[in-house]
């Protein structure tokens, strides 16, 4: 047991918020609402170890090794911190589509869609939910059918975060009833990349509804098709996983200003946070961050280290984090009162993006049933 | 990072459930019912050395780590054993042993922790009073120097163990220092010493096999070697004292949360209504689903601090209070789900989840009310 990070952690954190310190200083303007802001920030990070152990050589043609789930979570948590909607939106292109890849791809499928976006060149994007529901399953409508050497593929994926940007997309869907993963160029005949969706929080991250007409996709492009549908759950776990961290960072966001806001604002002659119910207030934020973060944490380590409740503590941790989330956010609007309800507050920004956290991937709902499934199951086995 | 027990840790959290499952769980209800308390279970948690698990051989213990000692909490209250049982062994262990063998002279650790650890004798610690509860500094009980004894003088008030105690440690104010702080020393007082009385037991709303009581000191004489250690340093021992209330001793109400998680499982899936079991109801996995959530999410906070002690970091008070705070209130959404679960079944005392339901309502009260512990957050936070 040992609660500390060791030190390779702690440096990339602290090479990461000091390289992201700079990058914003340096860049006002990559927090505006510009839709090509991402990619600038992501061709910024990208010699820097935020993506992947190493990869400040642009020459180079082999991908390096992810970091480790638990580093992962630290340095998506610090990216949070400064924006949550950029985090999101690297987040799944790198640790989501490039993951995928990374995970089951052929060496020629790394080289066309996976180097381009370890070296910052490229933003990916992934397809998974569908208007029949909000997981990937095997009733999914997307598929792809045999034709010549290739493919056609059809379906409609909404809500694809990332896909007015995106370069390279990946789109799950199924193959003679398999699931398989079809790697796709934005530029991919058939392929329509709807209008942005407006949202309620996370501005900065392009959403938008992918429809699948003929696509024609090379044997070579196509990851699967599978024998069982783990991929499909591999997959929403790690989706999960981002959404997760991201919640934590705009708790930590959050927190922060409200501190902030407590402790220069005075009243009365008094600073804000001297008044017991402001102080207490900001006493039970911190007590849900806290547990948050070891739980996330935690679940994160027990994924790497393929611990049988991995799955189970991860649900729990995103039902948890997530709604914490919001009630963080929640008391830190409310602690800078009308100020907070001002547009171009973080507070403000911060309480709508933590809305997305406990409907994005599984929903709270759906994963409190499968959390008290599990549950029922062990004691069923007696286990 | 890394979140796991060893394979000894987990091997001995087992023994202790099974030992506690077949020794303990059994007569836990009866003994609730009547509200006394279970000495016969306790001399046997101190037979399998539960009771001194983190104290050094040559004294009894079993020179376990920290992390090991909450292992065993944390067992205890999932197996099933009541909330008075294991409030009085954490009070015993941490708040009066552990504060002689981290502050007693040699005669003193001989003397005294030999038989707390084996459970012979039943310790308590003295600390609030009517009128100082988490306050420590305004505390009112006085020990006069005369000669080479001390003279105590005041009360104590919800003194967990206070009426079958056969070692106090006990906090009073020997000098009024600069600061309110200063001036607070400890004391060892035994069972029958002239001018020492216990007051009669409290009716409590749970946890009722543990006896708390007033203490009462009327020209209470001790010799002055029942100082533990120097004169003065009383606050800083009981704050070191109280970071076990607020971090092993809650390990129980973690387990616990496993324990009703086991029940509400075994009885959603038994209970039936409009032809199928309760289990498969959506309102019902929610309920028990939350249960979980909160159990997963406590977990790492205790052994968080339990960690911190090992690796020779004393003094957690931030962290400390995040797990108190967190425990204390969140621990009440599963108690309270728990018995919704069981209906009517739920209200009554055939069903350990009132029993657990009532017991949980003491976490964010004792050793440190939850609002003491936002205080302390609010003001260490940053």
């Amino acid at each position: 047991m040992n609660f500390d990070l060791n030190e390779g952690q702690k440096q990339k954190k602290e090479d990461l918020a000091a390289r992201l310190s700079q990058i914003f200083q340096d860049h006002p303007d990559l927090s505006e609402k510009d839709p090509e802001a991402v990619r600038k920030l992501l061709s910024l990070l990208a010699p820097l170890d935020y993506f992947f152990k190493t990869g400040t050589d642009p020459e180079q043609t082999r991908v390096s090794p992810f970091p480790e789930t638990l580093t992962s979570v630290l340095l998506a948590q610090e990216m949070a911190q400064f924006s949550p909607a950029f985090c999101q939106a690297l987040e799944m292109s790198t640790r989501l589509f490039g993951w995928v890849i990374s995970r089951w791809g052929t060496e020629e499928q790394i080289q066309h869609f996976l180097i381009p976006i370890q070296q910052g060149r490229w933003l990916g994007a992934v397809g998974l939910s569908e208007s029949l529901g909000n997981l990937p399953s095997r009733d999914m409508l997307t598929e792809g059918r045999k034709d010549g050497p290739g493919y056609l593929v059809n379906g409609s994926k909404p809500m694809v975060i990332n896909a007015p940007l995106a370069d390279g997309l990946g789109v799950i869907g199924k193959i003679d009833g398999q699931p398989a993963f079809f790697l796709l160029r934005s530029t991919t005949p058939g392929l329509q990349i709807g209008p942005p969706l407006a949202t309620l929080g996370l501005d900065q991250v392009a959403m938008a509804d992918l429809t699948l007409s003929h696509c024609p996709v090379a044997e070579e492009q196509i990851i699967g098709p599978f024998p069982d549908a783990s991929i499909l759950s591999e997959i929403q776990t790690r989706f999960n996983l981002i959404i997760t961290t991201v919640s934590l960072g705009i708790m930590e966001r959050a927190l922060r200003g409200a501190q902030k806001v407590a402790g220069e604002t005075s009243v009365n002659g008094k600073p804000l946070r001297a008044n017991q119910e402001i102080g207490f207030k900001l006493a039970e934020m911190f007590t849900l961050f806290q547990t948050a973060q070891w739980m996330l944490y935690r679940a994160a380590w027990m994924l790497e280290a393929g611990e049988a409740e991995a799955l189970t503590t991860l649900a729990a941790a995103k039902v948890f984090v997530t709604e914490s989330a919001e009630e963080v956010t929640r008391s830190a609007m409310q602690i800078a009162a009308g100020q907070g309800f001002l547009s171009g507050n973080i507070l403000e920004s911060s309480f709508r993006d933590a809305r997305l956290g406990p409907v994005a991937g599984d929903t709270s709902e759906v994963l409190r049933l499968r959390i008290a499934e599990d549950c029922l199951t062990k004691y069923k086995a007696g286990l | 990072m890394d979140f796991s027990f060893s394979a000894e840790q987990m091997l001995f959290k087992e023994q202790v459930l099974k030992f506690a499952r077949k020794e303990i769980v059994p007569r836990c209800q009866d003994h609730d019912l009547r509200g006394e308390f279970d000495f016969q279970s306790f001399r046997k948690l101190g037979e399998l050395g539960i009771l001194g698990l983190h104290f050094p051989e040559e004294f009894g213990g079993s020179g376990a780590d920290v992390v090991t000692s909450a292992l065993a909490g944390e067992a205890l209250g999932e197996a099933g054993v009541d909330g008075g049982l294991t409030l009085s062994y954490g009070a015993h262990t941490y708040l009066c042993a552990d504060t002689i063998y981290r502050h007693g002279s040699d005669k003193q650790k001989k003397r005294y922790l030999p038989k707390l650890i084996s459970g012979e004798w039943i310790g308590c610690m003295g600390l609030t009073e009517p009128g100082a509860g988490s306050d420590v500094t305004a505390l009112s009980t006085k020990a006069v120097k005369e000669g080479n004894r001390y003279i105590l003088n005041g009360s104590k008030m919800f003194i967990t163990n206070g009426p079958i105690a056969d070692v106090a440690v006990v906090y009073a104010r020997t000098f009024q220092g600069k600061e309110r702080h200063e001036g607070i020393s400890a004391f060892i007082v035994e069972k029958g010493t002239p001018g020492f009385t216990p007051g009669n037991k409290l009716i409590k709303m749970g946890v009722r096999t543990s006896y708390t009581s007033a203490l009462f000191f009327e020209d209470c004489s001790i010799p002055e070697e029942n100082l533990l250690g120097q004169e003065g340093n009383g606050f800083l021992m009981s704050m070191e004292t109280v970071e076990w209330d607020r971090s092993t001793l809650i390990a129980p109400f973690l387990g616990g949360m496993a324990f009703i998680l086991d029940k509400v499982c075994r009885y959603s899936l038994e209970r039936r209504q409009f032809g199928r079991a309760i289990a498969y109801f959506q309102a019902i996995k929610h309920k028990i689903a939350d249960i979980k959530i909160f159990y997963e999410a406590a977990r790492a906070l205790v052994y968080r601090i339990a960690w911190c002690k090992d690796q020779g970091r004393p003094v957690n008070h931030l962290e400390a209070a995040v797990a108190k705070l967190f425990i204390g209130d969140w621990s009440l959404i599963p108690a309270n789900h728990a018995v919704m679960i069981h209906g009517g079944y739920g209200y009554c005392h055939e069903y350990d989840v009132e029993r657990n339901f009532r017991d949980s309502r003491l976490a964010p009260i004792g050793g440190g009310t939850s609002e003491i512990q936002k205080m302390i957050i609010s003001r260490l936070m940053g």
